[in-house]
């Protein structure tokens, strides 16, 4: 039995249409389910399920056609671009499978990049970005740039980033998709590592060898849930 | 070359393909090269090309001057010569090498409306001398010295007989004397002074010594074969002073000196200074032009790049992609030259007549062959300038990665700083253009409200040329004067009317020389130093004038009754020499101390100083009636100044209605207006402030549209980071200002350098500047703020587009 308290995501009948021209495309249906803080969910099915919208959806970076989506038990899907930015910004942390590194920024200030975005000190920031560097392996590259680390470095980067900002929930798609095995194991205990620890995790992966990380699988076939009896529960180590 | 032909093919349909980078960069390449080509076809007929003559370096011009003269002071003057030091020079030095000629006005009187043209009267072998082109007949021959013959200027034959192709032998009536056409010169010839017509020696109405007596004369010489002006000087210096013993009041103050006729015309003119000003200015605006268009093309390779990759993985070679690249500049350059040059030939007579008389030789003003060399050579160089930065990038760029890469550079938008350098260059260049266009709007406004030491507003000037008629004897000519300006004051709308030789402002004027009763000298020909202008005047001439009383009385009717040899100052000229004491009552006189021939004078009034021009100090001037003082020569133009009621030019057609009515061949020109003649003497300064101003706006909006062009390529760029950002909870707020602040960063750095830069060209720019500083801060913050103001909103657009940018999209991409 789920707790409701303990809920940090729920969808209720969330659907997303893309209108282009004249066709209307379904990405997703009628999408109920909820996440409990500090699962670690992955999300599977084939290419053009509608993983990636669903990500975008959670990760308010898009809003539902339909349905509603709350977070932290409050209702977001109407919030002001604003609004949503602010909880972007301080509630959840995002890991991309092309790392999203900005080429002219350093290790350090790519790192940094969210709290720019609060009014946080400078020493404070500082700390805390460091603080992060270090728990992936990567204090000692602060003055790098994105061009003279590996892939594996890169998305080590990526997720001291996504960290950095003390999130509720880390949304990950494809986070091992640009990265060889070696590195892809890495990036993958990492996370592992950081759910142990207690963070809310959502992972978008094409890989079945990384699903067994989740405590639960949520499978997609064409926009919609695949019956929840086939949605997969694990033990949560 | 089949393959030269194929890329330059190539490169027409890839521009035509792009048609709003093409007419963007061809756009701003007109316009600097317009304003380019036209400053240079001014440039050159003024300064560089200004005199027409074969080899006019060996021409000189002989004045006289102070023995302790300074050619770079133009507070020295040079002096034209009197009859009493012509005649000695000639005697001695002969007539072969040497010729002269005689500056003053004649009347065309046999036309619907006479006219009176600025002339010469010459020797015969004047034109052997000088060897000017003719464009039909002849020039004077030895034998012409009597002949009332009349040689035209192209420019007087095109606007007074409409270019009539049988002039020649024709007679027109000069001076009341019929004269018969032997010549038109060419286009180019009006030197000296710009004469528009020549007569020989001894051919009017009152020729002979009498008319040579009143005129004053240049010497003209050429340079022999290995003669230097300094070896011709120290002949002259020779001369004088061997003449000091024949003309002691002369020789003992004043010397022969011959100049260079080009130096001798530049010296002291504004217009060639201006003139470089002007093309520093356009040069900066060129800059600006080109780094907008080097932006373009930057921007235009970045998207060519896959295609300059797939050419090289195909074989292409380094040289054939710089070719390719710089078919398509040159073409841009091109077309912008042809195009600058047609702007070039639209606006050089608007500016040719902003300029008005500043140009004393506008016919000299033309898109010539020079002007063409000029523009290709600018068009070249901007082909270089503009083509450099994107063949750097070709050339340092990995096309194979490029292709490997598919062209996607990720979120490391290639030759931002390149791009971000250009935009801090337009930022500086903008910056000096508007704190020089904001010096001088300031500094012509000082000029502006220059108290000239007269009441400018409401008051008419011309110049009358008194009829043969009226003109037999001196008393007489100022009889005819006195009654039209008596006929004049009973006109409606006219408050009061007087004459004058000479009108204080823009006119040439006399110095005379003189001594003081208080002062007697040690040595018997010293002089006082200053000398003061005479304005020989009517009675009232001061009062109708404006000119305040600052003690005594002005000249009236009575002294001339009385036979009182008065006279008036001004308040500078009394302060000099009595810096303590009143003026009035003392006396002083003409010439030397001793010298008999002149009267002592009283001074019953001191008057305000009058200045010549707003620029220049007020000279020491004193005021004598026209009915006392026997003018010598230039007596039959005498200046009109008529106070009306309201504006003067409406009421010239009953004053010349008027004048005509005393006398149908009286000639009326130079009808200006007070503040017309006021605005005349600070044209230069008008005009350069008005065409920086016009170069600084027109760099402004080059500038704003470059800094937009670099922030909508920059967002662009920039897209998939910006879409981050916003991942990463950036608001709308903070990406308008991430753009927004770069731009301003840049404006900031560009207004630095541009600073420094200008801080550092102060004394050259204050040279151009009437009493503001070079550092004036009302002008240099007001500088800066248009120009952050204009990047703000330059760079607005471009980040409101980064805040309407999709986070999802931009990440897929």
């Amino acid at each position: 039995m789920l707790d409701r308290k303990n809920e940090v995501i729920r969808l209720n009948n969330v659907s997303k249409i893309f209108l282009t021209e004249d066709v209307e495309t379904h990405a997703l249906s009628e999408i109920s389910f909820s996440i409990q803080a500090g699962e670690y969910v992955s999300f599977s099915g084939p290419s053009g399920c509608g993983k990636s919208t669903l990500l975008n959806l959670l990760g308010l970076l898009d809003t539902p056609s339909n349905g509603e989506y709350l977070l932290n038990h409050k209702q977001v899907a109407q919030l002001s671009a604003n609004e949503r930015a602010t909880i972007r910004n301080e509630e959840i942390g995002f890991i991309f499978q092309a790392f999203n590194l900005v080429g002219d920024l350093s290790v350090f200030e790519n790192v940094e990049l969210p709290l720019t975005y609060r009014d946080m000190k400078r020493n404070e920031r500082r700390e805390k970005v460091m603080s992060c560097l270090e728990k992936v392996g990567m204090a000692h590259r602060v003055n790098h740039y994105p061009t003279q680390l590996s892939g594996g470095q890169q998305q080590r980067v990526a997720v001291a980033r996504a960290l950095v900002g003390d999130p509720k929930i880390l949304l990950a798609d494809e986070p091992t998709g640009n990265l060889d095995t070696k590195n892809g194991a890495s990036v993958m205990s990492l996370l592992k590592d950081l759910h142990e620890e207690g963070a809310t995790i959502c992972m978008v992966t094409h890989d079945a060898r990384y699903t067994e990380h989740a405590s639960r699988v949520i499978h997609l076939l064409d926009g919609q849930l695949v019956s929840p009896e086939i949605t997969t529960l694990r033990s949560t180590a | 070359m089949e393959f030269v032909l194929q890329d330059l093919k190539f490169s027409f349909r890839s521009l035509r393909k792009a048609p709003l980078f093409s007419l963007t960069a061809i756009f701003c390449l007109t316009l600097s090269i317009g304003a380019v080509s036209a400053i240079f076809s001014v440039f050159n007929a003024v300064v560089l090309d200004a005199y027409p003559f074969e080899d006019p370096d060996s021409l000189i011009d002989i004045q006289l001057t102070a023995r302790d003269f300074n050619f770079d002071d133009p507070n020295d003057f040079t002096y034209t010569l009197p009859q009493r030091s012509l005649d000695p020079f000639l005697d001695e030095m002969g007539n072969e090498r040497f010729t002269w000629k005689a500056d003053r006005g004649f009347a065309i009187t046999d036309l619907e409306t006479p006219v009176s043209i600025q002339g010469s009267i010459v020797s015969s072998n004047y034109f052997d001398v000088v060897k000017p082109q003719t464009r039909m007949g002849r020039i004077f021959k030895d034998d012409d010295k009597d002949r009332p013959i009349v040689i035209l200027s192209y420019r007087q034959w095109q606007t007074t007989w409409g270019g009539d192709p049988d002039i020649l032998g024709k007679t027109i009536t000069v001076d009341g004397v019929r004269h018969s056409v032997v010549g038109v010169l060419e286009r180019e010839h009006r030197y000296p002074n710009y004469a528009d017509l020549w007569v020989p020696e001894r051919t009017l109405s009152d020729a002979g010594s009498r008319l040579q007596s009143r005129l004053s004369y240049n010497i003209i010489t050429r340079l022999q074969v290995d003669q230097s002006s300094e070896q011709l000087n120290q002949e002259l210096t020779l001369l004088s002073d061997r003449l000091i013993e024949l003309d002691p009041g002369l020789f003992n103050r004043y010397r022969f000196r011959g100049f260079e006729v080009p130096a001798l015309l530049a010296r002291g003119a504004q217009l060639g200074e201006t003139l470089q000003l002007l093309l520093v200015a356009v040069i900066a605006l060129l800059l600006i032009a080109s780094a907008n268009v080097t932006n373009l093309m930057l921007s235009r390779m970045q998207q060519q790049e896959q295609e300059l990759s797939l050419r090289s993985a195909l074989g292409a070679r380094r040289g054939r992609l710089v070719r390719r690249l710089m078919m398509e500049s040159g073409l841009i350059a091109f077309a912008s030259a042809i195009l600058g040059v047609c702007l070039a030939y639209i606006i050089l007579p608007i500016m040719v007549e902003q300029a008005g008389t500043l140009i004393q030789n506008p016919e000299r003003v033309l898109i010539d062959l020079n002007v063409l060399i000029f523009s290709l050579f600018v068009t070249l160089t901007t082909i270089l300038f503009v083509s450099l930065a994107p063949l750097i990038r070709v050339l340092s760029t990995d096309l194979a990665a490029t292709l490997r890469a598919g062209g996607n550079k990720g979120m490391m938008g290639g030759g931002a700083n390149i791009r971000h350098a250009l935009v801090t260059a337009e930022a500086a260049l903008t910056f000096m253009l508007l704190v020089g266009a904001g010096l001088m709007i300031k500094s012509f406004d000082r000029l502006q409200s220059v108290d000239m030491g007269i009441e400018n507003n409401d008051l008419q000037t011309l110049v009358l040329h008194a009829p043969a008629s009226r003109a037999s004897g001196y008393h007489e000519t100022m009889r005819f004067y006195d009654q039209i300006i008596d006929e004049l004051e009973s006109l409606p709308g006219v408050t009061a009317a007087a004459y004058t030789n000479a009108i204080p402002i823009t006119d040439r004027s006399t110095s005379y020389s003189m001594s003081i009763e208080d002062f007697p000298p040690e040595n018997p020909d010293d002089l006082i130093d200053p000398a003061p202008i005479g304005m020989i005047a009517s009675n009232d001439f001061a009062e109708v004038l404006g000119v305040q009383l600052v003690e005594g009385r002005y000249l009236n009717e009575q002294d001339v009754t009385d036979g009182n040899q008065v006279l008036l100052i001004t308040e500078n000229m009394a302060k000099h020499h009595w810096p303590n004491q009143s003026a009035l009552g003392k006396r002083i006189k003409r010439g030397a101390y001793t010298e008999e021939t002149f009267q002592w004078w009283t001074i019953v009034g001191v008057v305000s100083a009058i200045r010549t021009n707003p620029t220049a100090p007020a000279l020491h001037r004193y005021f004598r009636s026209a009915n006392q003082h026997v003018l010598t020569r230039d007596y039959r133009d005498m200046r009109l100044v008529i106070r009306t009621e309201g504006e003067p030019r409406a009421i010239m057609p009953s004053i010349r209605r008027e004048i005509r009515s005393v006398a149908a061949n009286a000639v009326v020109s130079n009808e200006l207006t007070m503040n017309e003649r006021i605005s005349n003497a600070t044209r230069t300064q008008q005009m350069s402030m008005q065409i920086v101003l016009a170069f600084s706006l027109v760099g402004l909006i080059l500038a704003i549209a470059g800094i937009f062009g670099v922030f909508s390529y920059n967002v662009q760029q920039r897209f998939r980071e910006i879409g981050l950002r916003m991942v990463l909870g950036a608001k709308t707020l903070s990406i308008f200002m991430l753009v927004l602040k770069s731009a301003v960063g840049l404006g900031v750095l560009g207004l630095s350098i541009g600073l420094v830069l200008i801080l550092s060209a102060r004394d050259y720019i204050e040279s151009y500047l009437f009493e503001v500083s070079g550092l004036d801060p009302f002008v240099y913050v007001n500088a800066t703020l248009v120009l952050l103001i204009s990047i703000i909103a330059a760079a607005c657009l471009p980040a409101r587009r980064a805040t309407l940018t999709d986070p999802v999209n931009s990440l897929r991409e």
